[in-house]
């Protein structure tokens, strides 16, 4: 999907229209590796598709996403959250999604 | 914040109205302060802070309470109920532009996916819908500060630290809605025309 919508633009001008994902990724990615959560959920919404597109029980990846939906947290973080803050955030929200 | 124009056609009217609108169901006059937790409670929006989802005293508590580093964030929990957990540590002011934006994100219908859980990668990639939030940053503005009040409070010669003040809005705040609502225009246009 990535290498037919893509055409015939080359992989360094798809990097920088997706953003934040370099060129050497999305080859080993057209080549069939799996990309980490992160490149994925951007590389689905360049492509204007869900991530529950790519469901099968073979992926890797959406046995990581799909097979619970994402939840759209929507953080204002001032500034660059700290490992210890993420792990804490999400630990509240894991506690706070069960509890109420 | 951002001043952008590349809303929706009709977005913004819609927001001003839609400010007014919660005014008169709640019972408040048109240029009332709106206290973001009665709007949330009118929408059935639980707004928790840490304390509330921690059962115990423990070290992640105390963490999240003495860190300046998240403001507010928004989820459907597992029972279907909408969920807003902010930051109490922000300055009043603050907090109230926080609820407000993540309750605008509500009243926008901005998609949740139901009955979702979590891992850390998931929540913190950093993928979030850009007009979305522009667009939650804008209602949440109006809800705060409709036009008409700004209109109104400039009117009485309130300055911009009185209107802050009064609405519970940061100063910040006040000087984006002004600037970005023309409102200041409309009294100086206003004033010239009375000596025409």
């Amino acid at each position: 999907m990535l290498k037919s919508k893509r055409g015939e633009k080359g992989l360094r001008a798809i990097a920088q229209e997706i953003g934040g994902v370099s060129a050497s990724t999305l080859s080993r990615i057209e080549q069939g590796k799996v990309p980490d959560v992160d490149t994925f959920i951007k590389i689905c919404s360049w492509l204007g598709v869900s991530t529950e597109e790519f469901s099968s029980e073979e992926s890797n990846i959406s046995n990581k996403i799909s097979s619970k939906d994402l939840i759209l947290s929507q953080l204002r973080a001032d500034r660059t959250l700290s490992q210890k803050t993420i792990e804490a955030l999400a630990e509240m929200i894991n506690l706070a999604y069960n509890k109420y | 914040m951002t001043v952008n124009n590349n809303f929706k056609r009709g977005f913004k009217t819609e927001a001003e109205k839609k400010s007014i609108c919660y005014r008169e169901i709640l019972g408040l006059e048109r240029t009332a302060p709106l206290p973001a937790i009665h709007l949330a409670n009118h929408l059935k929006i639980m707004v928790l802070v840490p304390v509330d989802i921690f059962t115990d005293g423990t070290s992640t508590l105390s963490h999240l309470e003495n860190s300046n580093e998240w403001s507010a964030l928004t989820l459907i929990s597992k029972k279907g109920n909408r969920l807003i957990i902010h930051n109490e540590k922000h300055s009043s002011a603050r907090q109230e532009s926080n609820i407000m934006h993540e309750i605008a994100h509500f009243i926008c219908d901005h998609p949740f996916p139901e009955n979702s859980a979590l891992n850390q990668e998931t929540i913190f990639s950093r993928h979030y819908n850009e007009e979305q939030e522009m667009e939650a940053e804008w209602l949440g503005g109006c809800l705060q500060l409709p036009r008409e009040a700004l209109i109104w409070a400039l009117r009485k010669k309130m300055s911009q630290s009185d209107i802050a003040q009064y609405f519970n809005a940061s100063a910040d705040m006040v000087r984006y809605r002004i600037n970005s609502t023309g409102a200041l225009q409309q009294i100086r246009q206003f004033s010239k025309s009375r000596y025409l």
